[in-house]
């Protein structure tokens, strides 16, 4: 039997452990937020030394192709590799970073979205099953709580918790994220929520008998300013549908089209465009993407040309489509309101 | 010398800490995240005893739950931690069992936590529990603790011995 110190400690030390918990469950700002940000500006700055000397020699210099070249990507990392194998790694990691922030700059030209970079800098762990990240930028940086990340290859999730340097990021596959998603090319809407699994999702669809076939691209459909989710940004693509049209039960699980345990380089979008980009940010592939005929958007319209010429299907109804999306705006704002 | 006691730990679980949420969790192993906090606790609380062993896990726990990644309820990680010390620091004493015992104990501690820290949230409220994988979730953090044990029970028991000797004059 312990002495009866250390069960006075003991019993400190459950006391003030389920004080935290009961200030955290009463939810509002309490004297727990700063001390949040006092200790995550101490391990932020860990953190973000600690991931500059690991990210050269993790694997995640081979995350950034989209999943659409990879095959490609690998034969010319190959090649670079063979044709740089004195260059130290650290050089290849810059590479691999210059070029998943080309990749963003893409998508966010392509949507006209304003972007703050950030570094992925710490994981949370997975047995705790929720899929967090922290960041390197925050309050500081122009950072505010539920503000859309997104990387080159589409959403990744919103801001969830702030801090001066640091923020939390909630993903889009974690249980308690919910996203309000729109089937490409159609008007069809509908919530996306996530299930835990990094792999998928679940979308259900508003309209029960609206059409849906396996292989559509999913997007934002956008909240009201853009928070907590921009409008147009690729979420992933239906792999399955349970049910048939009509039952109440329709749902079709999603592959998100970002890897999740495979994120550096993130954008948030601290300001959304003016105008809901439709589909033009989705990458090129079996004609699902549609071109946008005004300049800002040119880059996508370059690599819809370079990868797939029947990319380039004028969908033409761009211009009835913006008109409609004002008056979806609404459903949209019922259908994200759930996230909260 | 308590002073003493609080900068080992407090540099140890910092330490921990930043190596667990930057590392060990990006490394993308099959199933739960090498819980090294855990096993810094359980570590401690084998060189050093019970009373320091569950201090250990309040501070650890509470570091884990407020630092920047987790969403996780604040305090429920101090509390499973606290229990992971305390069990570990009255149970074992330092010089009984050999090394591979004493990993083997890490490695069920970070089990017991797992299984704990999952059932308190359910109990909470958490609605992020996915039970059909935390049987698998809980068999990795089992050996992963074990590995990290064997490493980090003999690197404890050296930084606490030459750092704070007094502890082991009895």
């Amino acid at each position: 039997m312990p002495s009866r110190g250390i069960r006075i400690t003991i019993a400190t030390l459950l006391v003030a452990s389920l004080t935290f918990v009961i200030l955290d469950l009463r939810g509002g700002d309490g004297p727990l937020s700063s001390a949040r940000a006092a200790a995550s500006a101490v391990v932020g700055v860990l953190q973000k030394g600690a991931n500059a000397l690991v990210s050269p020699l993790s694997g995640a210099s081979d995350s950034f192709s989209t999943w659409r070249d990879q095959v490609s990507q690998i034969a010319e990392l190959k090649e670079e590799k063979a044709r740089l194998s004195e260059e130290l790694s650290a050089t290849l990691s810059d590479r691999a970073r210059a070029r998943a922030l080309d990749e963003l700059l893409r998508v966010s030209s392509a949507g006209r979205y304003r972007i703050t970079p950030a570094e992925v800098i710490s994981v949370g762990p997975a047995q705790d099953f929720a899929w967090t990240v922290g960041i390197d930028a925050g309050s500081l940086d122009g950072i505010e709580k539920d503000m859309t990340v997104i990387n080159g290859d589409g959403l990744v999730g919103r801001i969830l918790k702030v801090n001066p340097t640091t923020s939390t990021v909630l993903l889009v596959v974690d249980t308690s994220s919910s996203v309000g998603g729109r089937v490409a090319t159609t008007e069809e809407i509908g919530i996306v929520s996530g299930t835990g699994r990094q792999d998928s999702m679940e979308f259900q669809l508003l309209d029960p008998l609206a059409e849906l076939v396996i292989g559509d691209a999913l997007v934002t459909f956008g909240s009201r300013g853009g928070r907590p989710y921009a409008p147009g940004i690729p979420i992933g693509e239906v792999m399955d549908i349970t049910g048939s049209a009509g039952q109440l039960a329709r749902v079709a699980t999603i592959r998100p089209f970002v890897d999740v345990s495979q994120l550096s380089v993130v954008g948030v979008i601290v300001r959304p465009p003016r105008d809901d980009p439709r589909d033009s940010v989705l990458p090129p592939r079996g004609g699902t993407a549609a071109d946008e005929s005004n300049d800002e958007s040119e880059v996508a319209i370059d690599a819809n040309a370079e990868t797939d010429d029947e990319a380039t299907v004028d969908d033409g109804e761009d211009a009835s489509d913006a008109d409609s999306s004002d008056s979806n705006d609404a459903d949209a704002d019922s259908a994200n309101g759930n996230e909260n | 010398m308590i002073i003493r006691q609080l900068v080992v730990i407090g540099s140890l679980l910092l330490a921990a800490v930043v190596l667990q949420t930057t590392v060990l969790s990006r490394l993308g192993l099959p199933g739960a995240t090498p819980d090294l906090v855990v096993v810094t606790v359980v570590a401690v609380a084998l060189a050093l005893g019970p009373g320091p062993g569950a201090l250990t896990g309040f501070l650890g726990g509470a570091l884990l739950d407020i630092a920047t990644p987790s969403d996780a309820i604040v305090g429920l990680a101090s509390i499973v931690l606290v229990g992971v010390g305390l069990v570990v620091g009255v149970s074992l004493d330092r010089d009984e069992f050999n090394i591979w015992v004493t990993s083997l104990v890490a490695g069920a501690a970070c089990g017991a936590a797992a299984l704990a820290t999952a059932l308190l949230s359910a109990v909470l409220g958490s609605e992020r529990i996915i039970w059909d994988v935390v049987p698998g979730v809980t068999l990795t953090t089992v050996l992963y603790g074990l590995i990290l044990g064997r490493v980090m029970i003999p690197l404890v028991g050296l930084l606490s011995r030459r750092l704070v000797p007094e502890a082991y004059q009895d």
